[in-house]
């Protein structure tokens, strides 16, 4: 019998960067997307904030949606045999803190380019405690792959059974291997960094919490430092500037891919949030949209 | 294939001594049946069924077999041996009543199931010589059955061998072995009636540890015992129990009580909080703790009503094996809990999942009145716990369907995120 497809803890940072899917060997067999940190995923459990959801097809109900973690953003895609979950997204006001159970979904507009989805299968609104918990596994399980990918990296020919000999489930051990022989080059210096950012944020997490019971202590603190309306919506329009800026210089007929621009726009200093703000901000506007997935084109 | 013929029709022929049969007939029928392919042994038995109408006329021949060496799909079986259990079983067959028997045999190799289809007379100890039984495999484990060839005979149990004792640690403790040693800590400890043909008796069940692994008892005697002291058991035996192995022991075993600083018998972490990955490799176990999500709440959670006779859940208030009946009432929740590495179903029976939903069955019956649907039980277990983490505790059964986890408590999992980044920080820096 089929073993059940396990929900692997995987953040945005990771999943986003997958290009290499895995096609069924048979009928009725699933298909798996290989991130570069040897996971092979068909179904993922994620929980972040979902700070949007609207429909994409006006006759069905096709509900696209967007789950923020402190690395990224994974994208879902309600089809017409989850209504219940395309029935809470229709309704449900953002931003609030969702789990989502659900399948991988890739979509290849052309030869070698791979976007990954979500295909959510169960979504419930949890508490800010379930969403802490879920970075703190998820960060607990991608560090020990990435240590895994160090070890492999080390040897002169990685192979499993080594991984496994230095305590790597097997599993693990197949998954790095096959990382290795899909991606070649493996940037582990991104990833310690994205780990870094979670970490981070946790503790950011616990900062807040210890300084909400001391808030009206620090409230004159931080009003001194805290930018002001006009100070921050003017950053904001210099931001989105810029990013208009990037996007003509390096737009194609088919648009340009939302990777570079906020590789272009990380080179020229701009925070990555900020970045991902002026984008939505450009779109809500008007002034690029969406094309096909991924992509980023002027109106 | 004549050489083969000629040794089978002789011992045919020896067999059938005394009898006016012409040889050549004889031949002619076994070297059909052994032209056909049919083993030597099956064709001789056969003709010799023939003319003799009694396959066990060729009894003797067949030589004692030991309950380890069982294979499965055997004829005439020999086996010298002790009953450790007999029930009866009543079905019905085409409007009449069939009386069966099922228990435990064992001897100094293990322990097997058997199935009388008539009544033997034998009772729990006795010690028989069986003849001319014949095994099957059910669920993929060797039966004994005794049939209407087979021949019993009590015989002295001082005949039985005595097998030697031998050691166990309790996570190497398997379904069907006898005279076993081991010792542990008991864990928990409670009475039990149970019923055995028409008398009921004061059992003691709870759970037994070592440095290895925990696993459920039975003890069919007193032996004062109680939770938290160290105890020595030489000469228990293990059977299968839903699937788990299950240690028991009766007044035949020695028990004695031994000095912790002897014996470890803490239960070490990692063989008792495991990762579902982990659990799955080990197939199962018994008193474990797991950690996961509740990723998905299956049908047939909340609200169920049961067979009285064989508490099996009902479906259309109609039970497949006793038809139509008076459904009892019961609550449960089937889940998927995953934690990354793998998914498990995990089974909360009622009073985990009143705890866990904070109503009693009773609240549940009246909700499930007001709403004319007992599937708002199933919504409000969702609501409460789809995507809750969950620590879990209980025995874990690896089958083809995968693993199953039947559930003795299950809490809410607290963390603290501090003193887990505290932790994370600590071990980067080592």
């Amino acid at each position: 019998m089929q073993e059940r497809e396990v929900a692997h803890r995987v953040f945005s940072g990771e999943y986003n960067r997958s290009t290499v899917r895995i096609n069924p060997e048979a009928n009725r067999m699933p298909t798996y997307v290989l991130t570069e940190l040897g996971r092979r995923i068909n179904r993922l459990f994620v929980v972040g904030v979902l700070t949007d959801a609207e429909q994409v097809n006006e006759t069905k109900e096709i509900w696209r949606a967007h789950i923020s973690d402190p690395t990224g953003i994974f994208t879902l895609y309600s089809g017409l045999y989850q209504p219940e979950v395309s029935l809470l997204l229709k309704e449900i006001e953002t931003p609030v803190y969702l789990a989502a159970v659900g399948k991988v979904h890739t979509f290849e507009p052309e030869e070698g380019k791979t976007f990954v989805s979500v295909r959510p299968e169960k979504v419930k609104v949890v508490s800010e405690i379930t969403r802490n918990h879920w970075i703190l596994e998820t960060y607990k399980q991608t560090k020990r792959r990435v240590e895994g990918l160090e070890e492999a990296l080390k040897m002169n020919n990685p192979d499993s059974s080594s991984l496994v000999k230095l305590g790597y489930p097997r599993k693990m051990a197949e998954g790095a291997i096959d990382a290795i022989k899909s991606y070649g080059e493996i940037d582990l210096g991104y990833y310690n960094g994205m780990l870094e950012d979670a970490f981070s944020y946790l503790n950011q997490q616990i900062e807040s919490s210890k300084s909400a019971l001391s808030e009206r202590e620090i409230e004159k603190e931080t009003a001194k430092t805290l930018p002001t309306l006009e100070e921050e919506q003017k950053e904001r329009d210099e931001a989105e500037t810029k990013i208009l800026e990037i996007i003509k210089g390096l737009e194609t007929p088919q648009g340009v891919q939302w990777n570079s621009v906020i590789e272009h726009g990380a080179k020229g200093g701009l925070d990555k949030y900020a970045m991902e703000e002026a984008i939505s901000s450009l779109m809500d506007k008007g002034i690029v949209y969406e094309p096909v997935l991924g992509w980023i084109k002027r109106t | 294939m004549d050489e083969k013929l000629e040794i089978v029709l002789k011992e045919v022929v020896e067999k059938l001594e005394g009898r006016d049969i012409d040889q050549d007939i004889l031949r002619n029928e076994l070297s059909e049946l052994l032209k056909y392919g049919v083993p030597p042994d099956q064709a001789k038995q056969r003709i010799i069924q023939k003319y003799t109408g009694n396959a066990a006329a060729i009894e003797t021949e067949a030589p004692q077999k030991l309950i380890r060496d069982l294979e499965g799909n055997e004829g005439r079986v020999n086996l010298l041996c002790r009953v450790i259990s007999i029930n009866e079983r009543r079905t019905t067959v085409d409007g009449d009543e069939r009386v069966s028997y099922y228990g435990l045999l064992e001897d100094e190799s293990g322990v097997v199931g058997f199935t009388a289809w008539q009544d033997f007379d034998i009772k729990v100890d006795d010690a028989l010589q069986i003849k001319n039984a014949y095994t099957k495999l059910w669920q993929n484990k060797v039966r004994v059955n005794l049939g209407n060839y087979a021949s019993i005979q009590k015989v002295d149990s001082s005949v039985l061998p005595k097998g030697e004792i031998k050691q166990f640690k309790i996570k190497d403790l398997k379904a069907g072995l006898r005279n076993v040693e081991v010792s542990g800590k008991i864990i928990t400890l409670e009475p039990k009636e149970v019923r055995v043909r028409d008398e009921i008796k004061e059992i003691w069940t709870g759970t037994i540890g070592d440095e290895t692994g925990r696993i459920d008892f039975s003890a069919w005697h007193d032996f004062q015992l109680k939770i938290g002291e160290s105890i020595k058991i030489s000469g228990g035996w293990t059977r299968s129990w839903r699937n788990m192995a299950q240690l028991s022991f009766d007044e035949r075993a020695d028990v004695e009580r031994v000095s912790q600083d002897i014996i470890p018998v803490e239960t070490k972490d990692e063989n008792l909080k495991l990762s579902l990955e982990d659990l799955n490799e080990r197939g199962g176990g018994s008193d474990i703790e797991v950690k996961g999500t509740i990723i998905d709440i299956k049908e047939g959670s909340g609200l169920v009503f049961r067979c009285p006779q064989c508490k099996r859940v009902l479906k259309n208030n109609l039970c497949g094996i006793h038809g139509q009946v008076e459904g009892v009432p019961d609550l449960r929740i089937k889940a998927i809990v995953d934690d990354g590495t793998f998914a498990i179903t995990a089974i909360l029976g009622k009073e985990l999942t009143q705890k866990l939903i904070g109503r009693t069955l009773e609240e549940c019956q009246n909700l499930a009145q007001q709403a004319m649907d007992y599937k708002v039980i199933e919504k409000e277990i969702g609501d409460k716990l789809l995507m809750e983490n969950m620590e879990l505790r209980g025995n874990a059964i690896k089958d083809d369907w995968g693993v199953t986890f039947i559930a003795k408590d299950a809490k809410s999992m607290e963390i603290s995120l501090a003193e887990e980044l505290e932790k994370i920080e600590r071990e980067e820096a080592s």
